[in-house]
């Protein structure tokens, strides 16, 4: 075949419609640059950082679904959805692995109530959803502080800790699996149901979305619910990553779940998701992190860092929303 | 007859895309003269005005103004209202959350703003312009705006461009349209005084009589051309009409008007909609009964109902006996592609199947392939001009785009399809297609309710209901359905204005709005002091406020903020890093720390223009910023520690007779309250309301920003300063909690969260009385974790109370 300048052309248009590839390409290099400088360029460390990824993206997919419905929407209580799952999980279960089998449906059930309660104020009370999110995570906090003291276990499942910290067949990190099957999961829901196309299209314009005749509040209510339950699975697994739970475990995760959605190509105002976008951002992210403690920031440095970066990625997305 | 020529157009000419708005249009308008503009919809009247208000240019053609050549490179509507041109808007212009004579004020040109006592002689001259206009109104200047019904609003509007200062010409659009008859009457009086005085007049109106009655000289335009124009004796509202359609028009005993109410057209049809006394804020009483296989006409003059109307078919719950009774399935096809047709990010595939697609079940899996095949059957049969079915919606022309939102409804097979005025702006052929289109699915047994705003394109339809106020003022069949017999019908009804008009309840004095948050607050001092008296004492109440000082501070901050209707998620962080700072730095070098003190401030100033400038979400960026504010302090002082200057300690505790903290608390919200009470502060919360109609009157949004978010700043920086002093050291992560804090006490003093309506002593008082709450839950023994969940729970109470009342409204 002959080669010729137009294909290649639409070639490279097809490369920068793709929304996640500069998390991507970011990734990559930061991998590359981080394994030169720390000598362990090789695939281990990719698996190491891309299982601390897979509790980030859990909980950033999340946000993702909310982020999409459109109007500036963002989930303020995840960090204490994902605290409050912390403690349950490891306290209902205290440690055994049957208790196990019921703790982590009460626990989604819980998270799942959480958003129920969120979608309630946003949608019902049209409270703005920052707001609300800010004002269900605060008193989420007076839950974890009243629950804190009669917090006694030490210990989570051992099956969770599996869950969290082994790898199948020795190589691939079964927390990483699961994330990867969410991923695909939520991009399937997303491109090939109903629910998917509409909370896109509710995303992409409200009024337009309600002429077409479509419940807009259930689309969005259910992204909510989502939402939270997302955070709540990742309260368990982090709970089992770090093995126990503590006062503001969740803290970190707003800014990262935010960061993560926007630096994977979904939009900030909303109506477009990108699942794979939010995945490789979580990596991103925490290779971000990776770097400036290898760099030997302080922890206070990494703060500003993560702020002024945030703020600059929206910087330079902001003309392609403008179009 | 002659007259010296103030404004004067000659061959003017405009484009709009494929349509063409004004053809050759020469008018002179005389000193002191008024002219009568009439025409139907889409006549250009509207273009028109634009041209002359230089929002507008024209692509060809000249403006005169004086007798001198305007340029047109330089026209703009600021330079059109300094030659002494103001149009009155049919969409209003105003900013709701202002007062009445705030509104005045707001404009740049406005007479008395200089100086000490500006409100005092502002509100004066309101009063004097609002009496001297509307003699007998009940409008309070002093008023909220939000207070005032339609149609007082619409007086305010009036007489605030009436007062501009060297008024020339004055363009009238449509402003009698939400007027009661007697103050339609004042206005009438007064555009005789204002001709007297030289001032001329463009009047604008569908009413023919008013203007018959008002107008020296009387133009008609058709098609965006002058097709007529005479002085007002030579006509009369009948012969007027015949002026707007043209040639060969006489007897309007073709059809019947009268009674259209419940009358089934007899086509054999099944009933697919039918209404019972449909009625809304602006429908009355509306029975109509639609049939499968009929392509139904919606007319009327723009803005009488319809699309309220096609909204109420398509929105209210189709019950049997309810205002709809419905069968089958709906699509609504509009003709504002903007705002309710497109989904931008889409290709045309997406846009067109969206609405078969909500037949589906909502998680199960589509059938993709089967959606692509009836996407490409669509896109071939309605011959859309794109690369193919993939291609963005947003690269189509307009006519194309709405190609793709006619093939949705058609794609779905919907039984009854609504259709808004879906020919709006789209090339020749592409109306001719769809006509076609429309007709064939009628053809089909399809039920089609087609609005439209161009009246000959109705003549297809197998009849045409025509809307006036509100109501169906006429019903054409089969033969007696044209442009003509259309237009004729669309001014029947006259005698209906005076029951749409909703005179609003008497305008309430907002003084007590503060008394609920007054209220609350000392409901919750006397409790404290039920439970320990030693709160009634002056050190108990001096204790109490000086531990609410902090907050009182960040809450005026967040209220600055909000008044933008944005959100500051940091200025708990914010005001910890002040704290430390203070405990740190300051303490040691004093010009360095303050220096550093200010580089914030401008750095709060620039994070305004950043949201401005990028249209980035407040939230974002204040949210990421905390992350930087925290980062800071930590890095200056990890853990609590540091130690206040004492000279800090010192101004935080000077001893007067009255205890300092309370003199402090109100010198904050005196100021505050004053400062939005200035001139400045009142463009800062009319931006927050109404960001184009204050742009409008010639101020930088991006100056208010900046403005706004350093102001802010300065009160957290205070706030800052009083936490490490009562402290005595800082704490970077003991202020986080700050940040939900300042917003429910903005919301608990009255402010809004949207729409520029603040409060300062509200903010003030919501913020003690938040504080309070902490040491109540103290007195009550209770866990001291309660009091963020009480406080948060409290917040989101407050504000589903509010929506509650303004529901029940």
């Amino acid at each position: 075949m002959r080669f010729d300048s137009k294909s290649v052309a639409l070639n490279l248009r097809v490369v920068k419609g793709i929304p996640w590839i500069w998390a991507a390409v970011g990734s990559f290099v930061m991998w590359i640059a981080l394994g030169l400088f720390a000598h362990n360029l090789n695939l281990e460390s990719l698996i190491a950082t891309s299982t601390n990824a897979s509790f980030l993206a859990i909980v950033a997919l999340g946000q993702m679904l909310v982020i999409t419905t459109g109007g500036g929407a963002i989930d303020l209580s995840i960090p204490n959805v994902i605290t409050l799952s912390a403690f349950l999980s490891a306290g209902i279960a205290s440690g055994s692995n049957l208790k196990t089998l019921y703790a982590v449906p009460v626990v989604l059930l819980i998270g799942g109530f959480i958003g129920l309660i969120n979608a309630f104020t946003v949608l019902f009370l049209r409270i703005p959803p920052i707001i609300a999110t800010l004002g269900t995570g605060y008193i989420l906090t007076t839950a974890i502080l009243i629950y804190n003291p009669y917090f006694t276990t030490a210990y989570v499942a051992p099956l969770l800790l599996h869950i969290a910290r082994d790898r199948l067949f020795g190589v691939v990190p079964l927390v990483l699996l699961i994330t990867i099957a969410m991923v695909i999961l939520l991009s399937i829901m997303l491109t090939r149901t109903r629910y998917g196309k509409s909370l896109i299209a509710v995303g992409q314009n409200l009024e337009a979305a309600r002429l077409t005749g479509m419940p807009v509040n259930l689309i969005q209510g259910i992204a909510y619910v989502l939402c939270s339950m997302l955070a709540a699975f990742g309260g368990i697994m982090i709970s089992a990553q770090v093995n126990g739970a503590f006062l503001g475990l969740g803290d970190p995760y707003l800014l990262q779940t935010v960061g993560s959605v926007v630096v994977g190509g979904t939009l900030i105002f909303g109506g477009r998701a990108v699942p794979w976008g939010t995945l490789l951002g979580s990596l991103f992210l925490v290779l971000l992190v990776t770097a400036m403690q290898v760099a030997g920031l302080k922890i206070g440095g990494q703060l500003v860092a993560e702020g002024l970066f945030i703020i600059l990625v929206l910087f330079l997305a902001a003309e392609k929303i403008r179009q | 007859m002659e007259r010296e020529s103030l404004f004067g157009l000659n061959s003017v000419a405009k484009r709009y895309g494929a349509t063409t708005a004004l053809r050759e249009v020469s008018l002179t308008v005389g000193r002191g003269e008024v002219i009568g503009l009439i025409g139907a919809n889409g006549a250009g009247k509207s273009t028109l005005t634009r041209v002359i208000s230089g929002v507008s240019l024209p692509d060809s053609g000249e403006l005169f103004h004086d007798g001198h050549l305007i340029d047109l490179a330089a026209y703009s509507p600021a330079v059109a209202i300094r030659l002494g041109i103001r149009v009155v808007y049919q969409d209003l212009s105003l900013c709701t959350n202002l007062l009445v004579f705030e509104n005045f004020c707001v404009e740049q040109h406005f007479v008395v703003t200089k100086g000490f006592g500006w409100r005092k002689r502002a509100l004066a001259d309101t009063q004097r312009a609002i009496d001297d206009l509307f003699p007998g109104h009940d409008i309070d200047p002093r008023a909220q705006l939000s207070k005032l019904s339609i149609s007082q609003r619409q007086m305010v509007e009036i007489c605030r461009a009436i007062t501009m200062k060297d008024l020339r010409l004055l363009i009238l659009d449509e402003p009698t349209s939400s007027l009661a008859a007697s103050q339609t009457a004042q206005l009438m009086t007064h555009i005789t005084t204002l001709k007297k005085r030289g001032v001329s007049i463009l009047f604008i109106s569908h009413r023919l009589g008013e203007i018959i009655g008002i107008a020296d000289r009387i133009v008609v335009m058709q098609d965006g051309a002058m097709v007529w124009e005479g002085p007002n004796v030579s006509v009369n509202q009948t012969t007027l009409v015949e002026k707007m359609i043209g040639k060969g028009w006489s007897s309007p005993e073709r059809f019947g008007t009268a009674s259209v109410q419940n009358k089934p057209v007899g086509n054999g049809g099944k009933v697919h909609l039918r209404t019972n006394q449909l009625s809304s804020d602006l429908l009355v009483d509306i029975n109509v009964e639609f049939h499968s296989g009929e392509l139904v006409g919606i007319a009327g003059l723009d803005g009488n109902g319809q699309r309220e109307f096609l909204k109420a078919l398509f929105f209210t719950g189709g019950t049997a006996n309810g205002a709809v009774e419905k069968a089958g399935r709906l699509a609504y096809v509009t003709g504002d592609r903007k705002k309710e047709g497109v989904f931008p990010m889409w290709p045309i595939s997406d846009n067109m199947s969206i609405v078969e697609i909500n037949k589906a079940p909502l998680f199960g899996r589509l059938a993709l392939g089967g959606l692509a095949a009836k996407v490409r059957e669509w896109y071939t049969n309605l011959s859309i001009k794109a690369e193919g079915p993939r291609t963005a919606i947003l690269s189509l022309s307009g006519g194309n785009q709405q190609k793709v939102i006619v093939a949705r409804a058609l794609l779905a097979d919907a039984d009854v399809i609504i259709l808004d005025d879906p020919t709006k702006g789209v090339d020749v052929g592409t109306k001719e297609q769809m006509h076609q289109l429309f007709k064939k699915a009628a053809e089909n047994g399809k039920l089609l309710i087609w609005y439209s705003t161009e009246d000959e394109e109705l003549v297809s339809c197998s009849r045409v209901l025509v809307f006036r106020y509100g109501q169906i003022v006429a019903e054409l069949k089969n033969g007696a359905i044209s442009k003509d017999t259309i237009i004729e019908a669309s001014f029947h009804g006259e005698h209906l204005a005076d029951r749409t008009v909703r005179q609003g309840k008497k305008a309430k004095r907002r003084a007590n709005e503060i008394l609920i948050p007054l209220g609350a607050m000392l409901a919750v001092f006397f409790l404290s002091g039920a439970l320990q008296p030693a709160v009634f004492s002056e050190f108990g109440v001096d204790l109490l406020v000086k531990a609410s000082i902090p907050l009182v501070f960040a809450a005026l901050a967040q209220m600055y903020i909000i008044g933008l209707s944005h959100i500051d998620l940091g200025v708990g962080a914010y005001m910890g890093l002040v704290s430390v700072l203070c405990a740190t730095i300051l303490r040691q070098h004093l010009a360095l720390g303050l220096g550093l003190i200010v580089v914030t401030i401008v750095g709060y100033g620039l994070m305004g223009a950043l949201i401005y400038l990028r249209n980035i979400p407040s939230v974002i960026v204040t949210m990421g910023m905390s992350f930087v504010w925290v980062g800071i302090g930590y890095t200056l002082q990890p853990g609590p520690g540091g130690q206040p200057p004492d000279w800090l300690v010192k101004a935080f505790n000077v001893h007067l007779i009255v205890p300092e903290s309370v003199l402090l608390i109100l010198g904050a919200g005196l100021l505050s309250f004053l400062f939005c009470r200035s001139r400045y502060g009142t463009v800062l919360r009319g931006f927050g309301n109404n960001p184009v109609a204050v742009e409008r009157s010639g101020w930088s949004i991006l100056k208010a920003y900046i403005t706004a978010y350093a102001i802010a700043s300065l009160f957290s920086v205070i706030g800052g300063m009083a936490m490490t002093a009562s402290a005595g050291g800082s704490d970077i992560n003991a202020t986080a909690s700050y940040t939900l804090l300042t917003v429910a006490a903005v919301v608990i003093g009255g402010s809004e969260l949207i729409g520029g309506v603040v409060s300062s002593f509200g903010t003030v008082i919501g913020a003690i009385t938040l504080s309070l709450i902490g040491a109540l839950v103290g007195f009550l023994r209770l866990n001291s974790s309660c009091v963020t969940a009480v406080q948060g729970g409290l917040l989101i109470a407050i504000l589903a109370f509010r929506l509650l009342r303004k529901g029940e409204r």
